[in-house]
């Protein structure tokens, strides 16, 4: 078709044994916002990282207006017309919003000097354009998020862009804001520019896209005008049954009754995290159902202290954390497993030994020092019991496979004996017989009378291992569910509702 | 300009902590010429000895050697590294100065001055390029330079006959001392650069977000390296005054200098951390600096030394404040 | 798992392994160059009087490593030692014991600013222990007026200042017993582990519960104590009290020392041994060059040379 700008023909990419996108095809139109769905590792971002220019595809092409082209640098992307917005602002915060918009090639007098007030006035131009009551002159950093993110845009329209490349524009916008965005996006469209639309929020996706590309497992899983994908169906595309993946049985299991192992009320953090309330009880396992950006890992942050909380109350085992801390947390029963193992798991260049028993050194010390004796002995017991495959304890964490760095990283809260755990999207990036290794592990411990709350960029494993479901959107427990009975489409579809009760403060 | 509803309330919304992030900003920024005022008014109160035209001429006379360091150190801070050569260049170049002269007034200070961006170019290369820490490799610099400025000159040599030399430090012209010209015109130049060449806004990008200046297509290496060359320049041209001052090359002179440079940007102003900061704020920590020397030196019952705990206690309290205050605007 | 045995010697390959070790290799190999060609190097007082010497780079290499395990660095090390030998000074008339206590009580005090800084407030360490560096550089010189104080001789000055177990001064003896004692805090303690945690990454130590400000305070406020005692070590050994002199450019030698010796810059690896090591090869460097009666100057210019050198090609080893 004659008005296609962007396109990837058979796109792969691969790094080590993660195979991050295959025979990825796709088109972008001109006028079109196209929107890319997809949860936590379907290939999103490796997919745009290769449109912007910072991964080369293995095999395939990208084809820009008709022809072939190599963008082997974000600059070669800037170059050829691509213009991508990320969340976190790609400028510099202490200067002017003209300096932004015009650095690298301000107009200039006599050749040396820059014309400040030549450049001010293209700007205001340039943002009028776009509605944008913006004043060229203040410190771009004194802005909104949102009007950062509008002069980025318009940084890249004035280069010339054909292509706009929204990332997650909008998941820390106010309201006001994310209408300003709108309305930008809607001048975008009518200038000709396609825009590739990336957001976890449907409401948002549904109200701006023409077309939408769902991805799953680095595939192209739908693609469809949105008038053709039904909420329903766009969940499913994005959650539904992975081919690869192995769920047993969940086993029958009645929790104890009594006090909660761990529980939250009214919680709040931020517009991330809105009114949480739930409850964990001993040798249950409580599954937080959510999209990506739902809050589901702010929840779990907020509760545990990694975050603090701006209200709500946490007790674990039916004593009150008043102002939880991470190491408070843990002191009081609670483990947290980060979705994130690299920026906040693992600690490179340490062994295995040191990473397992990083929380645990009180209990494998005394007078502070610690007792190798001891620590060998938790190691064997973890690595044994979790059956984690290494060269020995003194082995580089970084020597293992990420299945077996994330064993490490349970093991890491469970040597701290806590009553109840978080595990934020725990299988994420790991291999199927590592991920029935740790649902065989949960399960166990569950026994055992442990409380778990966990998240899973999978419906179907969320459905495997949670024996009642709390759903939440976009900040806000929208309902409550026991998986006994339930079908995956039957959460998909709570998902699906449109959630207009959901007040934004 | 179409103001449409919404975009206006968006900026309502904003509009209370936008003012107070600019009160603070003209704090960070303009304070230290607060101060710098507030202490010429309270000196001139005080002392007698002060207020006087030749005192005010000592002190930029006095001040005009760091301050041609300082404008140096002041790029490389918003560029977000700093320079501990520039100590050791001041010495370089007096000696350097002191061997080139025979060859001509113009020697004396090229010499030096290339020398001095030599270093500078060695040290920005090594960080540029290799990605080597600036602490690091300037910290070595200083070192190294010192070393070569006493290889050359284990004792300070004199400069014979000084002439039109002599004349460029010491001369006066419209009855102003050349070189308070010199560093008011080195401020002013460089006050123009940073503010209105393609170079200073990008040694400003790269002070304030380095990734994103790469990603705006600001050939990052290219201006560190250039900036360290300014800086070692400078250093160097500042070291061959001096020789021309005293007239005579002192390898050891200098010494120090790199740390008042540091204190007297940030007592101005210029952030540490990157990417903020004016000459003339600058300038107002190098005068300011310059006038306690001033006072401490001539109150007679105090030492000398408490110069360098004043420079000291400034540069803590300035980083301390700077801090806060960067916080609160947030 | 195979995997997981070809990924560890991957990690480990021949040529991290050289870089891992070159301190003792250079060491050594030094070493047989100047007894080969190095006239009266085997002079018994040549290897006491680097002892002398070596001892406090040796404790302020130590704080140094530290700091620089926690991905900081402490620039004040050197300004630091001025002040203790200057605090000193002032001390003495309460006897020579109070005075040394007092000068590494001085040590401390910087120290737990320094550590106060990046702790509470966060301040990059970088920035804070160069303010102490101006700081108490100051503080020093006006505490004595910039001149030299001399210690009286005799008893405790005298057992610091020239005090030998036949080769082996005093002050090295205790400087190495420090070192050991470091070294095995770092191994087997929750601190040494916290400190590596922290260093290697922060915000999964954070996450993990870790005492983070605490463990920094504690860091900061050691590297300060050691500086403090180095600070009086050199003192007595030069038998004055100079806070023009004492610590001058010591941050570099530490910093160099403990990078050479295996502990990067970036943090999560500390190496005790190989810092000794890095201050004893520096150390017999700047002797090499005086003993062939090379200008002192150049020694100054090769050894910045050989430090930039050093550290870029550890640079590559992360």
């Amino acid at each position: 078709m004659s008005d296609i700008i962007l396109e990837t023909r058979a796109v792969s990419k691969r790094f080590g044994a993660v195979q991050a996108l295959s025979d990825v095809s796709f088109a972008l139109r001109a006028g079109e916002v196209h929107g890319l769905a997809g949860e936590n590792g379907a290939g999103k971002s490796t997919l745009i990282k290769i449109l912007t220019g910072f991964y080369q595809p293995d095999e395939g092409e990208i084809i820009l207006s008709g022809t072939a082209v190599r963008l082997d640098s974000p600059r070669a992307a800037q170059r050829q017309g691509i213009s991508a917005v990320y969340q976190e602002i790609n400028l510099i915060p202490e200067r002017s919003v003209a300096e932004n918009l015009f650095l690298g090639n301000e107009p200039r007098r006599f050749g040396v000097l820059i014309d400040r007030a030549r450049m001010e006035r293209s700007a205001a131009e340039l943002l009028a354009r776009y509605d944008l009551a913006i004043d060229p002159r203040a410190r771009l950093g004194a802005l909104g998020l949102g009007l950062q993110q509008m002069v980025s845009i318009a940084r890249g329209v004035r280069l010339g862009a054909r292509v706009a490349i929204l990332d997650e524009p909008s998941s820390a916008l106010t309201g006001t804001e994310v209408e300003t965005l709108y309305r930008v996006v809607d001048r975008l469209k009518a200038d000709g520019i396609a825009i590739l639309f990336v957001s976890h929020r449907l409401s948002e996706s549904y109200r701006l896209c023409d077309r939408l590309t769902v991805l799953r497992d680095g595939r192209v899983v739908a693609s469809e005008a949105v008038a053709d994908l039904p909420r329903a169906a766009l969940i499913g595309a994005m959650l539904g049954r992975n081919a690869e993946a192995i769920h047993g049985n969940r086993p029958a299991r009645t929790p104890r009754e009594g006090v909660a192992a761990f529980e939250a009320s009214g919680l709040r953090w931020r517009n991330r995290v809105r009114d949480v309330s739930f409850a964990v009880r001993p040798g249950e396992v409580v599954g937080l159902a959510g999209l990506l950006g739902s809050g589901r890992t702010e929840t779990m942050k907020a509760s545990f202290g990694a975050e603090t909380k701006e209200g709500g109350a946490i007790r674990v085992g039916g004593s009150s954390v008043p102002s939880p801390t991470p190491g408070r947390s843990i002191a009081a029963g609670l483990a947290f497993l980060s979705e994130d193992r690299r920026a906040e798991g693992i600690f490179p260049k340490l062994s295995v030994a040191e990473n397992l028993t990083a929380t645990a050194l009180p209990r494998i010390a005394r007078f502070g020092f610690v007792s190798r004796r001891k620590q060998a002995a938790m190691v064997a017991e973890f690595t044994k019991v979790l059956g984690i495959k290494t060269a020995g304890p003194n082995a580089p964490i970084t020597s293992l496979s990420g299945g077996n760095q994330q064993k490490v990283l349970l093991a890491r809260c469970l040597a701290t004996a806590p009553r109840a755990i978080m595990l934020d999207d725990p299988t994420r990036g790991i291999d199927v017989g590592a991920k029935a290794e740790v649902h065989e592990a949960i399960n166990r411990l569950v026994e055992q009378g442990l409380g778990v709350l966990v998240t899973s960029s999978e419906m179907e494993e969320l459905m495997a291992l949670a024996d009642r479901l709390i759903v939440l959107t976009e900040g806000a427990v929208t309902g409550a569910t026991s998986t006994d009975g339930l079908e995956v489409q039957d959460v998909l579809d709570m998902l699906a509702q449109p959630h207009e009760a959901v007040a934004h403060p | 300009m179409s103001v449409s509803g919404t975009s206006a309330a968006v900026r309502a919304e904003g509009a209370a902590p936008e003012r107070r992030a600019r009160l603070i900003a003209l704090i960070q920024s303009r304070g230290a010429i607060g101060v710098l005022l507030l202490a010429t008014i309270v000196a001139s109160l005080r002392f007698p000895f002060f207020p006087t035209v030749a005192n005010f001429e000592n002190i930029g006379t006095a001040a005009s050697f760091l301050g041609l360091v300082a404008i140096g150190q002041t790029f490389v801070i918003i560029l977000g590294g700093f320079d501990l050569s520039v100590g050791s260049l001041i010495g370089l170049g007096s000696v350097l100065a002191a061997y080139a002269l025979p060859y001509g007034w113009w020697a004396a200070l090229l010499v030096p001055a290339l020398a001095g961006g030599a270093v500078g170019l060695v040290d920005g290369l090594l960080i540029a390029r290799a990605g080597m820490a600036p602490f690091i490799v300037t910290l070595a610099a200083l070192l190294g330079v010192r070393g070569i400025a006493l290889v050359l000159a284990k004792n300070s040599l004199v400069i014979a006959t000084p002439g039109v030399f002599g004349l460029i430090a010491n001369g006066q012209i419209l009855g102003i001392d050349n070189l308070i010209w010199i560093v008011f015109i080195g401020f002013a130049i460089a006050a123009i650069v940073l503010n209105r060449t393609r170079y200073g806004v990008a040694v400003f990008a790269i002070g304030g977000n380095e990734e994103a200046a790469r990603m705006l297509g600001v050939p990052v290496a290219r201006i560190k390296v250039l900036t360290y060359v300014v800086s070692g320049t400078l250093a160097g041209l500042s070291g061959a005054l001096l020789a021309a001052h005293l007239s005579s090359g002192i390898s050891t002179a200098g010494q120090g200098e790199e740390l008042k440079s540091i204190a007297a940007a940030v007592i101005g102003g210029v952030l540490l951390t990157g990417g903020v900061g004016t000459m003339a704020g600058a300038l107002s920590g190098v005068l300011l600096l310059g006038l306690i020397e001033n006072v401490i030196d001539q109150i007679g019952n105090l030492s000398s030394y408490y110069q360098n705990l004043a420079s000291g206690v400034f540069l803590l309290i300035a980083v301390l404040i700077q801090t806060v205050l960067t916080r609160r605007r947030r | 798992m195979s995997t997981g045995l070809m990924a560890r010697t991957g990690h480990d390959s021949p040529m991290a392994l050289l870089r891992a070790q070159s301190v003792y290799v250079a060491f050594a190999a030094l070493i047989v160059i100047d007894l080969i060609f190095t006239p009266g190097f085997r002079n018994v007082f040549v290897i006491r009087n680097l002892l002398f010497e070596a001892a406090p780079v040796i404790l302020v290499t130590l704080g140094q490593s530290l700091a620089i395990g926690t991905r900081g660095i402490d620039l004040s090390v050197g300004s630091t030692m001025g002040l203790a030998a200057a605090v000193m000074a002032l001390a003495l008339p309460g006897g020579s014991w109070l005075a040394v206590a007092a000068g590494v009580g001085a040590g401390l005090v910087v120290g737990m600013i320094n550590g106060g800084l990046i702790a509470a407030l966060d301040i990059n360490p970088l920035i804070s222990s160069l303010a102490l560096l101006v700081a108490a550089r100051g503080t020093a010189e006006a505490l004595l007026d910039g001149s030299r104080v001399s210690l009286p001789t005799g008893g405790l000055f005298d057992a610091l200042g020239i005090g030998a177990v036949w080769i082996v001064p005093t002050v090295a003896i205790i400087a190495l017993a420090i070192a050991g004692l470091v070294a095995f805090l770092v191994r087997t303690t929750m601190f040494g582990r916290y400190v590596l945690f922290i260093g290697a990454n922060k915000a999964a130590a954070m996450i993990a519960g870790i005492k983070v400000r605490r463990t920094l305070l504690l860091v900061y406020a050691a590297s300060g104590v050691l500086a403090g005692l180095a600070g009086v070590f050199a003192a007595a050994r030069l038998g004055a009290s100079d806070p023009n002199y004492i610590g001058v450019n010591y941050e570099l030698d530490a910093i160099a020392a403990a990078v050479i010796g295996g502990t990067p810059l970036s943090g999560g690896r500390i190496s005790i041994l190989g810092g000794v090591f890095g201050v004893l090869l520096l150390q017999v460097l700047g002797a090499s060059f005086i003993m062939n009666d090379i200008n002192f100057s150049y020694a100054q210019i090769l050894k910045a040379v050989f430090i930039v050198g050093a550290l870029y090609l550890q640079r590559a080893g992360g």
